[in-house]
């Protein structure tokens, strides 16, 4: 599964992100404001603060998305073919439930409060206009999954373990290896953990973070 | 949510509960709205099935300070992954075989799988039994010092992290269920006597390891130092050598050191 991934720490808050999404989502004739009004643009990707340090807000297009389960008109809904959460704009009365449900800020109302914006990936092109924007490499459009081919020694486990059928075994020049179709996989890391070899590894959800986690958990004692 | 103030010289249990995003984790928010008791407030964490916790997790989680391990997951046959509540189930089984070979009690970690009441219930009796069972290593068949606890923690951790334990324990339902490639299967407990048997052996393995990390050795001295008998640590060596990961380092008089890579 490929997606919009961030990483804090390189994030400078140059707000680039901001204005390429503007321009992106505007029409080519119309001009593009000098200062971008935070409250009353057209941009989908927010920069913020998240204590001291600048964060990119944007849409994560969840699995079980809390805005389409509070979308009363069906306007908010999921797409199983590109998974993504899309908004059916004929649809939309601007009721804001979903802008209140969004846990992480990725939807916000429009300019004039008539409808309400969020990330749509720009399908259109191979690399989202934010990404490509990114300067410091802070937002990347990577697989969340991904496999070091030589550490694979061609088990089959991961293949048993997936529920999908995303992974199968592909004939390379150096024997057996594990391929994942990225259009079935939905990212749960049951592959990384089976594997015996650290051959597959989560670029999000890592076994560092989750330690990490731990860690915490247990200071607060 | 009923929060008792930690009183000094009372032992409150630590206890990490990882909960599965899809079920044990909606019933963990709905304890809040319904008031259930819920004492000692056990850290929760959310992940996104049960299937993603490791033993290495758990051994990590216990090596870090806590004193009980919980996992939730979905019922049986409704995992939103397929299997990952079973993978869960057969994983947190060999931990506990694990924590009984390191001679801890394996009653610190516990799995529950389909509850149907809140998930306050559940950690509420694991709580019991961990205050019961008293902290870490200091239980009534469990006699050991903190330096102690971390030692066979950390070895314990080294063998679950060896590639054939992995592969093992990642073949058990394959084995045990569906049959091999002759559509030969063996029952659990045969299963169990294989894996306790690798258990045994690669805690062999590490330990000669531990003690050529940093000074080469001849095979007499580890058999000195290790309590084995010399062709056994003969034997050990020649497989570490042939996994690539113990180098020879020259001669001692009749005899090659050996190092680890």
């Amino acid at each position: 599964m490929k997606t919009i991934l961030v990483d804090f720490e390189k994030c400078v808050g140059c707000r680039l992100c901001e204005r390429a999404c503007l321009k992106k989502h505007t029409p080519e004739d119309s001009e593009i404001p000098h200062e971008i009004d935070k409250q009353l643009s057209k941009q989908r990707v927010h920069v913020e603060l998240a204590g001291t340090r600048p964060y990119p807000l944007r849409c994560r297009h969840c699995d079980d998305a809390p805005c389409v389960t509070a979308c009363m008109t069906g306007a908010m809904h999921f797409d199983p073919e590109t998974g993504m959460v899309n908004v059916d704009y004929d649809r939309c009365i601007a009721c804001w439930m979903c802008v209140m449900n969004c846990p992480y800020g990725g939807v916000l109302p429009n300019e004039d409060y008539t409808k309400v914006l969020k990330c749509d990936r720009c399908l259109d092109v191979p690399i989202p206009a934010c990404v490509d924007a990114c300067p410091k490499d802070a937002l990347v459009y990577e697989e969340v999954e991904m496999r070091d081919d030589n550490l694979c020694v061609g088990c089959g486990l991961c293949v048993e373990v997936c529920p999908f059928d995303a992974i199968t075994m592909v004939q390379t020049e150096r024997g057996l290896k594990a391929r994942t179709n990225s259009e079935l996989c939905r990212g749960c890391s049951l592959c990384s953990t089976s594997c015996p070899y650290g051959a597959i590894f989560m670029n999000y959800h890592t076994t560092d973070k989750l330690s990490d986690q731990i860690k915490e958990v247990i200071r607060s004692y | 949510m009923e929060q008792q103030p930690a009183k000094r010289g009372i032992f409150n249990p630590k206890i990490v509960a990882f909960v599965c995003n899809w079920c044990s984790s909606a019933s963990g928010d709905l304890v809040g709205p319904i008031r259930a008791p819920y004492r000692g407030v056990p850290r929760i964490l959310r992940v996104l099935c049960s299937g993603r916790i490791m033993a290495d997790n758990v051994l990590e989680a216990m090596e870090m300070g806590a004193d009980g391990v919980f996992v939730a997951g979905c019922d049986s046959y409704e995992c939103n992954y397929r299997d990952g509540n079973f993978i869960a189930k057969r994983r947190m089984h060999f931990a506990k075989n694990l924590l009984k070979f390191a001679d801890f009690d394996p009653g610190r970690v516990e799995i529950s799988l389909g509850f149907l009441q809140l998930i306050s219930d559940p950690l509420e009796q694991f709580r019991k039994k961990i205050l019961k069972l008293g902290p870490l290593g200091q239980s009534e068949t469990e006699n050991f010092t903190p330096e102690d606890v971390r030692e066979k923690l950390m070895m314990a951790r080294k063998v679950t992290q060896d590639p054939e334990i992995g592969w093992m324990v990642g073949k058990e339902n394959q084995l045990t269920e569906i049959g091999n490639t002759y559509d030969l299967k063996i029952s659990q407990e045969e299963f169990d006597e294989m894996i306790i048997d690798k258990i045994k052996h690669k805690y062999r393995l590490y330990a000669v390891l531990g003690k050529i990390d940093k000074i080469p050795m001849t095979i007499p001295e580890i058999a000195k130092q290790s309590n084995f008998p010399e062709p056994e640590v003969f034997n050990l060596i020649q497989e570490l050598e042939h996994s690539g990961m113990v180098n020879e380092a020259g001669l001692s008089g009749r005899y090659f050191q050996y190092i680890q890579a």
